[in-house]
């Protein structure tokens, strides 16, 4: 690699982007501008808000027999107001025609003299800021009335002060300012610093790849000795480049803007909750977020360039990378959850890492092995990504492709009839399913397991396919790879199918000791399988038959012919079985369903039959509920029950009977795969 | 030796289902030195692929291309510093000035700094851009750009000039000027081949012609020879006369 021709592309790319306007307002506009305009405006606001408060009398409706007492001594307080009788109390309180009712109880006065306790009741709006300044003076009157009460009774009966308060509980908050600051800051922070980053790197990833195609100019770069590694690596450097300055503008602009403005929020009630200090990041707070916004900058850069590099033009690019932002978003979102903590599991998540890392450095409250782990760990999945970069850039169909990409149009009539979706359909199909998932395969799950996951295999997945494929007007018999199959190729399926059971279940307890499934979701599953009052065909209907069709017909119907178009058997294989493991939606399972996706994904892509496809799942659940219902001759439940597998594993002849019969079907299977067949 | 020599080039595209797509099929042809030969066909002839091989931008799937008797192949990044590509997808950068852009692409080619200010000067006063050199390309008239172009693929004074379309869409005075510019390059020695719908250019200016059609060359000849093998006066009627033969034989 020549590295002048790399550094001339680079500065170029500087210069090129420097001098869009687009660029420059989201990477220089928004952090110069934002924050301190927000902070500002926050200030301003909350300080008119309180001192409106301060001023206005509230407006206070008293409801059945006022005890005149009490009524003598709330009427000392300042700036409260009092209206004896109202119809329609609570009405009037939701109109705001007060801003609180006080209700005494019949027996008030009798409770109060009798050393009993009269009760009362403060009726408020916790919505209206009038109401809960109103709710405040009236309960520091009631307290006040209160302890002159108490201290009278007590003197009546000669008891101590002390009598009423037989336990004296204090506590004390040993956190530091900067850690309940940070707690605060902790939450938003991160989410802020991705989004800029992404937004950052966005604009100039898709302006250099998609926009430079759409421009016609790439072609131009391509036609110079300069190689492509060359052009990629002066590309991304520019994009990392301008996002790290975004990040960088983003803290500096943050931090400068807390530093001025806060004192000046530290004594407002109405903007920080009750009990919280903030404080200004600590300067080593901030070094150690620059040092890890280096390799965050560099892994979003790449991965935007990865994706902003399909397109053929910026709206199509942007297209692309809007879903990308969720993807982006959400592991650093889930950070905000109670309890998610760096942990030696979470510290290799990507993004989630980071975000919780951000959160330690502002509370001040950081390991430094964690600090070191994640800051590798994004450097790896930093370099992993600039691969993929790299490697969608040395592909001459990503950078001189004229087809259409993802539909810009959803109408209709622009849609030509076509065998296959495209890879963009394909996966639009997969987002959409993702989506109705987890919007509503939930629900109707928790109303009632069975016909919730009747209602998810067939409504939720297989009619999204088969609709949204004839919308598009794609052929469902090509698409969903609906051919025939030669009994040979049957038999070495479900032998392959039958033998990788067993290797399934052995790397699943090999899984679980390095990352054990928690036992509340082996639980969960184990209900549903092991329900007595569930006829057992029903069961296999449900877990077995239905999932063999509908699973499959998303899979290694839509979703692999469409990636087929785009990619060599070996990645489409690999990448279906990703997204199979993806979508049973757990860390838990993605190993074993993705290995079993790929299998799957195998034998259509080189048969070209969905239904072999089909016949494995099949026995992969069916063989599952045989498992966990325990209907085997008795003798060989007797064996597992002595070998204890849960324990110990399979004994390594069945292992090596399992492995050895897996090789065999698929021995079969090549063999019985006529002309033409699919290499891989 | 030809400067250039494509032996028996083939592409083919994947299609949906793992089908293939022959876009250029088993062609071979050579460009003399300081000959013009002239690329003809209809779309999806193949034309834009080729010319994309011989640019060594995209890969043949078959066959091999020898520039000065080297592999392209082998050393494709040290064979583009002999060629100058030009098609209608090779446009500028707009927010960059003529000069600016001139030096960006005269340091991809690895020029120095002085030779690319003294070639820039050269280039703006032969083509007449000493009036827009300073101006950003986006703000150029159309045929300011196809200027700048040409003076973008002449930079490095490429022994090759491989031009894809360069007349199309262009009006009658532009497209005038790139046609001087093709004819004048042979003057000075360049070998050029280029494609063009327009049949009448290609009888202007080429020594020889290709004619093309469903990713096969049909022949390859002087104007002379094409003429007297189809009994035709004129390209357009000798193309269409080897089309209908051809859906003859395959029919």
């Amino acid at each position: 690699m020549n590295f002048m021709i790399t550094r001339t592309i680079y500065f170029k790319e500087m210069l090129d982007t420097f001098r869009d306007k687009r660029t420059m307002i989201t990477m220089l506009g928004i952090p110069i501008i934002l924050y301190p305009a927000l902070f500002i405006i926050m200030i301003q606001m909350a300080m008119l808000q309180e001192s409106k408060l301060d001023e206005q009398v509230s407006k206070i409706a008293l409801l059945g027999p006022v005890s005149e007492m009490v009524l003598t001594e709330l009427k000392k307080t300042d700036q409260v107001e009092f209206q004896n009788y109202i119809e329609s109390p609570e009405e009037a309180l939701k109109n705001g025609d007060f801003d609180a009712l006080v209700k005494f109880e019949s027996d008030f006065d009798e409770q109060v003299n009798q050393d009993g306790s009269g009760k009362i009741t403060i009726l408020y709006d916790q919505t209206e800021p009038s109401s809960r300044e109103a709710e405040g003076r009236l309960y520091k009157a009631f307290q006040g009335i209160n302890e002159t009460l108490l201290n009278q009774r007590l003197n009546d009966n000669n008891l101590p002060e002390t009598f009423a308060v037989p336990l004296k509980v204090d506590d004390k908050n040993i956190a530091t300012a900067s850690k309940s600051s940070g707690t605060i800051l902790g939450a938003i922070l991160p989410l802020i610093m991705v989004v800029m980053l992404s937004l950052g790197a966005f604009y100039p990833a898709v302006d250099i790849t998609a926009g430079e195609k759409e421009r016609g100019t790439f072609e131009t770069l391509l036609s110079t000795p300069a190689t492509k590694l060359e052009i990629v690596t002066g590309k991304f450097l520019a994009v990392f480049t301008l996002s790290l300055l975004t990040g960088f503008l983003n803290l500096a602009s943050m931090s400068i803007t807390f530093y001025f403005q806060l004192p000046q929020l530290v004594n407002l009630k109405t903007a920080i909750p009750d009990g919280e200090q903030l404080v200004a990041i600590s300067p080593i707070s901030v070094v150690g977020i620059a040092i890890v916004i280096i390799p965050l900058a560099f892994f979003i850069s790449a991965i935007m360039m990865s994706v902003s590099v399909l397109a053929r033009s910026f709206k199509e690019a942007q297209n692309y990378v809007s879903p990308l932002f969720i993807f982006i978003l959400l592991p650093v979102a889930a950070t905000s959850f109670p309890g998610i903590e760096l942990t030696a599991t979470t510290q290799f998540i990507p993004l989630t890492n980071i975000a919780l890392l951000f959160r330690d450095l502002i509370t001040g409250d950081v390991q430094i092995q964690y600090f070191f782990t994640v800051f590798l760990c994004t450097c790896i999945y930093a370099l992993m990504s600039l691969v993929l970069a790299t490697w969608m850039f040395q592909r001459e169909e990503v950078i001189l492709s004229e087809d259409k990409g993802l539909p810009l149009t959803l109408d209709r009539r622009a849609f030509t009839p076509s065998d296959t979706p495209t890879a963009g359909t394909a996966m639009g199909i997969f987002a959409v399913v993702m989506l109705l998932l987890f919007y509503i395969a939930g629900y109707v799950q928790g109303q009632n397991v069975y016909t919730g996951l009747i209602i998810t295999l067939y409504l939720l997945i297989a009619l999204p396919v088969i609709v949204i494929l004839k919308y598009v007007k794609v052929n469902l018999k090509t698409a969903l790879n609906l051919k025939r199959f030669t009994p040979l190729a049957a038999v070495g399926v479900i032998l392959a199918s039958f033998s990788w059971v067993f290797i399934n279940i052995q790397l699943g307890l090999w899984q679980n000791e390095v990352l054990p499934m928690p036992p509340d979701l082996t639980e969960a599953f184990g209900k549903i399988f092991k329900a007595t009052n569930v006829p057992l065909l029903v069961l296999i209907f449900v877990m077995v038959v239905s999932p063999s069709i509908c699973e499959e017909l998303l899979f290694r119907g839509a979703i692999t012919s469409g990636l087929r178009n785009l990619f060599s058997p070996k990645v489409t294989i690999i990448i279906v079985g990703i997204l199979f493991g993806l979508f049973h939606l757990s860390i838990y399972r993605f190993a074993l369903t993705g290995l079993t996706g790929i299998i799957l994904t195998y034998y259509v892509v080189r048969s070209g039959s969905i239904y072999l496809a089909m016949i494995g799942h099949f026995i992969n659940n069916f063989v599952a509920i045989l498992f966990e219902k325990e209907i085997m001759p008795s003798s060989f439940i007797q064996y597992l029950e002595g070998i204890n597998i849960e324990e110990n594993g399979f004994p390594l002849h069945i292992m090596a009977a399992s492995i050895v019969a897996f090789i065999i079907g698929i021995v079969i299977f090549e063999k019985s795969l006529t002309k033409p067949k699919t290499d891989i | 030796m030809p400067l250039i020599q494509a032996s028996n080039i083939s592409k083919s595209f994947l299609a949906p289902k793992g089908k293939t797509v022959d876009a250029v099929n088993d062609v071979s042809l050579h460009v003399e030195q300081g000959e013009i030969l002239g690329l003809l066909g209809p779309n999806g002839a193949g034309k834009t692929t080729f010319l994309r091989i011989l640019g060594t931008l995209i890969s043949p799937t078959s066959g091999e291309c020898y520039l000065n008797g080297k592999c392209m192949a082998e050393d494709p990044e040290s064979a583009r510093r002999d060629i100058g590509f030009l098609s209608g997808n090779t446009k500028l950068y707009g927010r960059l000035t003529v000069r600016e852009m001139m030096r960006y692409f005269g340091r991809l080619y690895q020029l120095d700094e002085e030779h690319i200010t003294q070639r820039t000067d050269e280039l703006a006063h032969l083509l007449d851009m000493t009036e827009f050199v300073d101006r950003r390309c986006e703000t150029l008239s159309t045929g300011q750009t196809q200027k700048a172009s040409i003076a973008r693929v002449i930079l490095h004074d490429p022994k090759l000039l491989i031009l894809d379309e360069p007349t199309l869409g262009l009006d009658i005075m532009t497209a005038r000027t790139i046609m001087d510019f093709i004819d004048s390059a042979r003057d000075r020695g360049h070998s050029i081949i280029f494609s063009t719908h327009y049949m009448t250019e290609a009888e202007m200016l080429c020594d020889r012609i290709a004619l093309m059609h469903k990713g096969c060359t049909m022949m390859t000849d002087t104007q002379e020879v094409i003429y007297s093998a189809t009994g035709t006066s004129n390209l357009q009627a000798a193309f269409l006369s080897m089309v209908d033969e051809a859906a003859e034989t395959s029919a």
